[in-house]
């Protein structure tokens, strides 16, 4: 299904002279540790892992506090890795709650996960949510990699008909929001995320003429919007505003990747497209991300593995019925068994994850370990749509920066922006507040 | 009757006067006075008395708060609110029936009030345009365009990420956004619909090494005298072929080189070669050759030798570059029209930018727009890369220019903020195209927009028409009807294998195409919308119509068939429709039902509260309806659970992946509903026949989805008289599908704009 690069092709890229034309593959590494580009300390990566529609609490939380405590089953498949691994209980994202909105509790879980933002209740005009920390990460240090951040996901958007009460689907589709009115749109087709992550293109000749062509391009579209933009009123200023924005990024990232060397090509087949099979779709962007660190293309990323509200069903391990209408479960056992499963699915994908970046390595470390990555959702209990005492894990070390393999309970209520105060600190990233935020958590030590 | 029109947010922030105002009455009419007074006397204290306990406080029912409302008595001031009131009260809603009900005559006198003072605020004025957002093109409207602009058929924005939804549609201006991958995506699309359209990838060059002439090293050759110089070549395919050479000469006496290029012997061109060393020229010819062997020459037409006299006393031609590219595809001479000379090169780019500006911009261009684009054009021209090339670029700016990407239609001046201004032909050019092909406007259009005569009316009727005939409209069968009945839900749908062991693709796809047909031949034949509800005739396959137990049809093709309209007929019989609104392991009668009142009849029910408390004594056993009595049992779930699960119940016979059943499992099918205004049916026939009772809402129903979708906007409250008006102008015209179209086109919401200033 998949094909394979040809070995010629390879071979010649790194014959044509390229300084780092190697996978990074275990057994090359002390040949990279004489080529690495870095000569300080790896840096730290964050990434945000989204599953919806809440958990089977019962089966999430651990019995004990700190570090000796056993995992529940929907976590065990975490086993390999849970000295890297942070259990959080107790956080809350208020801001997803109706706050005299009325209903729409799927669209705002989504919407204000990443941002502590309440949204605008609206099918589409003025949609509002806030900046979300990943992006506010991106704006500073997203110039120091080739692409500022990376937004994944598997679900396209909603196709047809209203997401959520009065909400636009907008909100229940989008994790990343770039500002408060711009959502960042997601990559769902592997092929695309691989080649666009790794430039596959022609030589590098040709490639200077055309960055060359692509820049003056640019120029002339910034000058053209920004002549319209003047023109227009209001709200369509603003969509300008996004261009505009857009284009920028862009000829920064041209100008960038004209001072890089080649980008190497990973030991990866190339994904042919969408899989069939969920699990494998999972995977396959899981991969993506690992690649992508590992390459330094990024440090910051997003990865939504289904919708907010999503109704896939999971016939594959015998649950048939649809994920949303099960979280609606009114304390039926059989429904509580089924969430249960597709919940054990959804980690079992996330622990092959971390163990593919723990088996990565990252200088001295594992890249893993210099990294923090969150896992979790924006509801609690489905059914009552409880928007606190979200099911949150933290993987990763942080680069040295956090104490790993506990079970951490907070005050009832910590918003859960606090927590992404203190991983923005390690990523040198800081801010002095984000959405309703209040502080930066301790207990991360 | 009314219908609702915004969601409680909307009104939740109407500025309403402050709670210690002082009511006022109306000001002007004897007619106000005696409203007000009636409702004082007979209303209010009925009101008060049945409803303000719950629609009151720091918390009132459904968000609705009375008090103030009641107070000002003033339906022109809250009529949305009225509406909504008097909505809930017809359809016996409201009082719940955990509460006090009042008399039929009660109930009467208060119904009489509001929908009297409705109809005396009814819609006798100007209507508002609205203001829409800035629309980008979407996924599907780009391709179409890069269709249509280019005669390329390959479809870049399948690779884009999804357009985001907002009000059903993905073609909404507020919603649609424009992130940096987005822009990343125009960019590589435009390069790659260049090289498609303009041929700048062919590798298919002929650069043999040239005979004739002297070699003078790196592919320079000089011809000294007479002579020609020449390359025998196989082309490999019939078509367009570009023939290039660079030139120029040692020029002497009283006229310039001259140069001829020959074709198998045959002259086609000849050139003035004026430029000298310093300068070579680049020279080029069209030459329409077939795959076969054919010889390429150039031949040195004037020598000029006089070793006596002084000066410049020796004419030659030089050579160099020499190829033959092809074949082109048709639509490079789309966009470069005719041959240029090095003389003229500038003035053919211009013209050639102008002509491909104007139809990508959907309007006349400007000169310093032009002037703009032609300075990429001239960059690459300078840099060395032939005509081809150096148009690509200019190309691939227009194609990622906003003036492209986006819509784009101006406010009314900024001084006038609430000014409302009619939009101009070729905006109105844009916005039918887009509606109706889903792509930019075609020569037609453009031409009438020249002429500055499109918006008169008769024309505008007559442009639909056409456009609906033409096989583009299709798009309104994708787009619209795809969202408006969901059918691109069924993508996505996953019915249990276990349950539905018959379920497979190829079923899926033969339902997406009974609908579609369906609605392309209500589009095409220009049939009443009314048959939406119900119709008595359908297509099928052999495959479908064996799921519908419909006998003697065999094979893949689609074909019209006549229905036993108690059974099935008009959308809610279609499979399709009845997949996307099941669960996959059963139906879901609440879903159906919830169905019908977004789609059909426009009246979507409240959302749900916020925290759906458990049912108390769950009872498991029994049928899939008589567990679903149970939402019955707690009043606060039955008001709105009375309006969505009757109309499911009515569909129970249509099992969840829409075939006939008269049993669930062991329980036979009870396909009786009963609305809560006493109305009873049994079985989609009948049902079928409320629903038609209720034929002006449902007109108003399409009306707005069809508006919405037009106008790229949510339909808002003050839109409600141009629903009205589409509403009335269909039912004036037999409810035809053409009469909705062309209320809706030549409506002020399609024709106008409003400006910055006001609210939407």
């Amino acid at each position: 299904m998949s094909n394979r690069w040809q070995i010629s092709r390879r071979t010649v890229l790194r014959g044509m002279g390229t300084a780092i034309a190697l996978p990074l593959l275990d057994a090359m590494q002390p040949a990279l540790a004489l080529v690495a580009k870095k000569s300080k300390p790896e840096p730290t990566r964050m990434a945000f892992v989204y599953v919806p529609n809440g958990k089977h609490m019962q089966d999430w939380t651990p019995q004990a506090d700190g570090a000796d405590f056993e995992l529940p089953y929907i976590l065990e498949p975490l086993a390999p890795v849970k000295d890297r691994l942070l259990v959080l209980t107790g956080l809350a994202q208020d801001k997803g709650r109706a706050n005299g909105d009325g209903a729409g509790d799927h669209a705002r879980a989504l919407a204000s996960f990443l941002t502590g933002a309440q949204p605008r209740k609206t099918h589409g005009a003025d949609i509002k949510a806030g900046v979300s920390v990943d992006q506010v990460a991106a704006d500073r240090i997203g110039h120091k990699t080739k692409f500022p951040s990376l937004e994944l996901g598997c679900d396209r958007g909603a196709q047809a008909g209203n997401c959520d009460s009065g909400y636009s689907c907008a909100y229940s589709t989008n994790i990343s929001w770039r500002n408060e009115s711009t959502p960042q749109a997601k990559e769902i087709n592997p092929r695309l995320a691989f080649e666009r992550l790794f430039s596959i293109g022609s030589a590098a000749e040709q490639r200077t003429k055309r960055a060359k062509f692509k820049k003056s391009v640019l120029d002339y579209v910034l000058e053209d919007a920004s002549d319209l933009r003047a023109r227009l009123g209001g709200k369509d200023q603003r969509k300008l505003d996004e261009y505009l924005t857009s284009v920028r990024e862009l000829e920064m990232r041209i100008a960038a990747a004209g001072r890089e060397t080649d980008q190497p090509l990973p030991d990866y087949p190339v994904p042919a497209g969408i899989p069939k099979d969920y699990a494998e779709h999972i995977r396959l962007m899981y991969d993506i991300l690992t690649l992508a660190f590992q390459g330094d293309l990024t440090r910051v990323a997003t990865f939504v593995v289904a919708n907010e509200g999503s109704n896939r069903a999971y016939p594959f391990i015998g649950v048939p019925d649809g994920h949303h209408d099960l979280s609606h479960h009114g304390g039926d056992e059989e429904k509580h068994k089924k969430i249960r499963t597709i919940n054990h699915f959804h980690v079992t994908q996330f622990a092959y994850f971390l163990e593919k970046l723990r088996a990565s390595e990252d200088g001295s470390q594992s890249l893993l370990d210099n990294s923090m990555i969150l896992y979790g959702s924006g509801l609690a209990d489905g059914n009552a749509h409880a928007h606190h005492n979200l099911p949150i894990l933290l993987a990763g070390r942080g680069g040295d920066t956090i104490r790993s393999g506990r079970h951490q309970r907070y005050t009832e209520e910590t918003p859960l922006n606090n927590l992404f105060l203190a991983m923005l600190d390690r990523l040198e990233a800081s801010v002095e507040d984000l959405g309703d935020s209040t502080g930066r958590v301790k207990g991360l030590v | 009757m009314a219908t609702l029109f915004a969601t409680p947010a909307t009104w939740a922030d109407d500025e309403q006067p402050a709670a210690d105002t002082p009511p006022t009455d109306q000001a002007a009419g004897e007619a106000d006075r005696a409203a007000t007074a009636a409702f004082r006397g007979d209303v209010e204290p009925l009101m008060q008395r049945f409803c303000v306990d719950c629609h009151s406080g720091d918390e009132p029912a459904g968000e609705m708060s009375l008090p103030e409302v009641l107070k000002r008595a003033s339906v022109a001031e809250d009529r949305e609110t009225w509406d909504t009131i008097a909505r809930r009260i017809r359809s016996g809603e409201m009082p719940p029936d955990d509460g006090e009900q009042p008399e039929p005559d009660q109930r009467d006198a208060i119904q009489a009030w509001i929908d009297g003072e409705l109809e005396r605020n009814g819609c006798g004025g100007a209507r508002r345009p609205g203001r829409v957002t800035i629309r980008r093109l979407n996924r599907n409207e780009y391709n179409n365009t890069v269709r249509d602009l280019l005669g390329i058929d390959f479809k870049p924005a399948d690779e884009f990420p999804s357009d985001d939804v907002g009000y059903g549609f993905d073609n909404i201006g507020d919603v649609l956004s424009m992130p940096p991958i987005l822009l990343e995506k125009y960019l590589a699309a435009a390069e790659d619909i260049v090289e498609r359209a303009l041929g700048t990838n062919l590798t298919n060059g002929i650069r043999r090494p040239l005979e004739g002439g002297k070699d003078l090293g790196d592919g320079l050759r000089i011809l000294t005298s007479t002579g020609e110089i020449r390359a025998l070549m196989r082309t490999r395919g019939d078509g367009h072929y570009i023939l290039r050479v660079r030139a120029y000469g040692d020029q002497a006496g009283d006229e310039p080189v001259r140069m001829g290029v020959f074709y198998n012997g045959e002259p086609i061109r000849e050139f003035e070669v004026r430029a000298t060393k310093d300068n070579p020229e680049r020279y080029e010819v069209w030459i329409e050759s077939t795959w076969a062997r054919h010889l390429y020459s150039i031949k040195f037409l004037n020598d000029y030798y006089r070793p006596d006299e002084p000066g410049p006393n020796d004419r030659n031609l030089y050579v160099s570059d020499f190829e033959v590219m092809g074949p082109y595809p048709p639509s490079y001479k789309t966009i470069v029209p005719r041959e240029h000379t090095p003389e003229n090169r500038m003035l053919v780019a211009r013209e050639v930018v102008n002509r491909f500006m104007r139809r990508a911009f959907r309007r006349p261009s400007t000169a310093a727009e032009v002037d703009r684009v032609l300075k990429l054009f001239s960059l690459a021209d300078a840099d060395g890369e032939n005509f081809a090339n150096a148009i690509g670029l200019a190309v691939q700016a227009m194609l990622v220019s906003p003036h492209f990407l986006f819509r784009v239609e101006l406010d009314p001046p900024a001084d006038d903020e609430d000014a409302i201004r009619e939009l101009n032909d070729y905006e109105v050019a844009t916005r039918l195209s887009y509606f109706l092909w889903s792509s930019m406007p075609d020569d037609e259009l453009f031409a009438l927009a020249y002429e500055g005569s499109l918006r008169e009316p008769d024309n505008l009727a007559r442009q639909v028409r056409r456009m609906l005939a033409d096989p583009k409209s299709r798009a309104l069968v994708d787009n619209f009807a795809g969202q408006w009945l969901q059918l691109r839900n069924l993508t996505t749908a996953t019915p249990d294998a276990g349950v539905y062991p018959g379920f497979d693709d190829a079923l899926r796809a033969a339902m997406r195409t009974e609908t579609e047909m369906f609605f392309e031949t209500i589009l095409r034949e220009d049939r009443s919308v009314l048959e939406f509800l119900d119709a008595d005739f359908t297509f099928v396959n052999g495959r479908l119509a064996k799921h519908y137990g419909i006998d003697d049809i065999e094979g893949d093709e689609f074909r019209r068939v006549p229905l036993d309209q108690a059974r099935r007929g008009g959308v809610l019989g279609h499979a399709s429709v009845l997949t996307v609104t099941s669960n996959p392991t059963r139906t879901s009668p609440v879903k159906r039902g919830k169905w019908v009142l977004e789609n059909l009849l426009g009246t979507p029910p409240p959302p749900p509260p916020e925290e759906v408390p458990p049912l108390e004594d769950v009872q498991l056993s029994g049928s899939l309806r008589q567990r679903m009595e149970q939402h019955r049992d707690n009043p606060v779930c039955a008001s709105c659970h009375k309006l969505m699960d009757p109309l499911g119940f009515g569909l129970e016979n249509y099992d969840g992946i829409g075939a006939w059943r008269d049993k669930d499992g062991e329980f036979d099918i009870d396909a009786s509903g009963e609305l809560p205004n006493g109305q009873t049916f049994a079985g989609p026939g009948e049902l079928k026949k409320v629903l038609q009772q209720r034929q002006d809402d449902f007109l108003r129903c399409l009306a707005e989805k069809m508006l919405t979708y037009g106008l790229g906007r949510g339909v808002e409250y003050s839109d409600r008289c141009t629903v009205q008006d589409i509403a009335q102008a269909m039912a004036d015209n037999q409810y035809k599908f053409s009469s909705l179209i062309i209320a809706v086109v030549t409506s002020d919401a399609f024709l106008k704009r409003e400006g910055k200033g006001s609210s939407p």
